[in-house]
């Protein structure tokens, strides 16, 4: 009796500790977007629309949806300073760039974005790091993506895009 | 009646060729902060931030509350980030600080800032240029407004945050 309940308990201590060896952890690390380099990836996009004389607005945020950095350059709509976060706030949520989740809006593969009240326009652009989204830039008016892409590679680096 | 209508009708033709005087008053200016103005205050209440080891989310919006620069600290919490730009929205819609709203709502003097969806949390000032608000600029985080208020008087010498007669 003694030596079958011994059994048991080495037993249920060995599977115990296998499983917590091999149990998911509890706590996990995720990549962001730097305050820094927040600020480094608008000096960029900034100085980029500067040399095509486009006045725009754009927005950084971190991985959690926080913005980190905004800059309206002299001239920039209302409308700019409006929409370039929401760009951006597409863009973490979809993990895609605006510009392609408005294609499959425009040819109504998939509508969900405007159901729940997002902003699938040009623009916005996830930055990703190791397959894991850790911030989005987000940038209005003309050639949006183009800017915050040129940010992206230039400060973080080509694969950060999607 | 023939008489009255024929006034009626002199008079309008008067108004209708009154040439329109645009000088005086069809339209007026608004000073406003600048894109650069309003970076260079983020920067200068960045290293004021940095020197007085505070973590804080800066905010600076024009006139009409559109924000023009805004830059979050490493470090800072989440609140910090949002509540700079509401303070600071909410300072240029009453021309005043955020913390004399504060008083005021908290004395029950004036509760409409909270009514209306403000924020009279203490940490935001109007920029005060020649008397005229020109934007409004908001610390979340941080030891109240006496980052904005160091960076204004950097940045802008000459600049005020109260408004005459306010």
């Amino acid at each position: 009796m003694i030596r079958i309940a011994a059994f048991t308990l080495m037993f249920v201590c060995s599977a115990s500790m296998a499983l917590a060896a091999g149990a998911p952890p509890m706590i996990k690390d995720i990549k962001t977007v730097s305050s820094a380099a927040a600020r480094r990836m608008v000096d960029v996009c900034s100085t980029w629309a500067e040399g095509k004389n486009l006045a725009l607005a754009m927005v950084v945020y971190d991985a959690s949806g926080n913005m980190l950095e905004f800059h309206a350059m002299e001239g920039a709509t209302e409308s700019a300073i409006a929409t370039a976060p929401l760009k951006a706030k597409t863009a973490l949520r979809w993990r895609r760039a605006t510009i392609d989740v408005n294609k499959t809006v425009a040819s109504g593969e998939n509508l969900a974005p405007l159901w729940i009240g997002d902003f699938p326009m040009a623009g916005g652009v996830p930055i990703m790091a190791g397959g894991q989204v850790a911030g989005a830039m987000g940038v209005s008016s003309a050639d949006g993506d183009a800017c915050a892409k040129a940010a992206i590679e230039s400060v973080v680096g080509r694969a950060a895009i999607p | 009646m023939r008489a009255r209508i024929l006034v009626f009708a002199a008079a309008c033709a008067a108004v209708a060729a009154q040439p329109l005087r645009a000088a005086e008053g069809a339209l007026g200016e608004q000073k406003t902060i600048t894109s650069t103005g309003a970076r260079a205050l983020v920067d200068s209440c960045l290293a004021y931030a940095q020197r007085n080891n505070q973590a804080v989310g800066i905010a600076v919006v024009d006139p009409y509350g559109n924000l023009i620069d805004y830059h979050t600290m490493s470090g800072t919490n989440v609140i910090a980030g949002e509540s700079a730009i509401l303070k600071a929205k909410t300072a240029v819609r009453w021309w005043r600080s955020t913390e004399e709203l504060n008083a005021r709502v908290l004395g029950e003097q004036n509760v409409a800032p909270v009514w209306i969806g403000d924020f009279p949390q203490r940490g935001a000032v109007p920029i005060v240029v020649g008397g005229v608000v020109v934007g409004g600029m908001g610390i979340g985080g941080g030891g109240g407004d006496d980052c904005a208020k160091a960076a204004i008087a950097a940045v802008l010498p000459g600049a005020t945050t109260t408004v005459l007669g306010q």
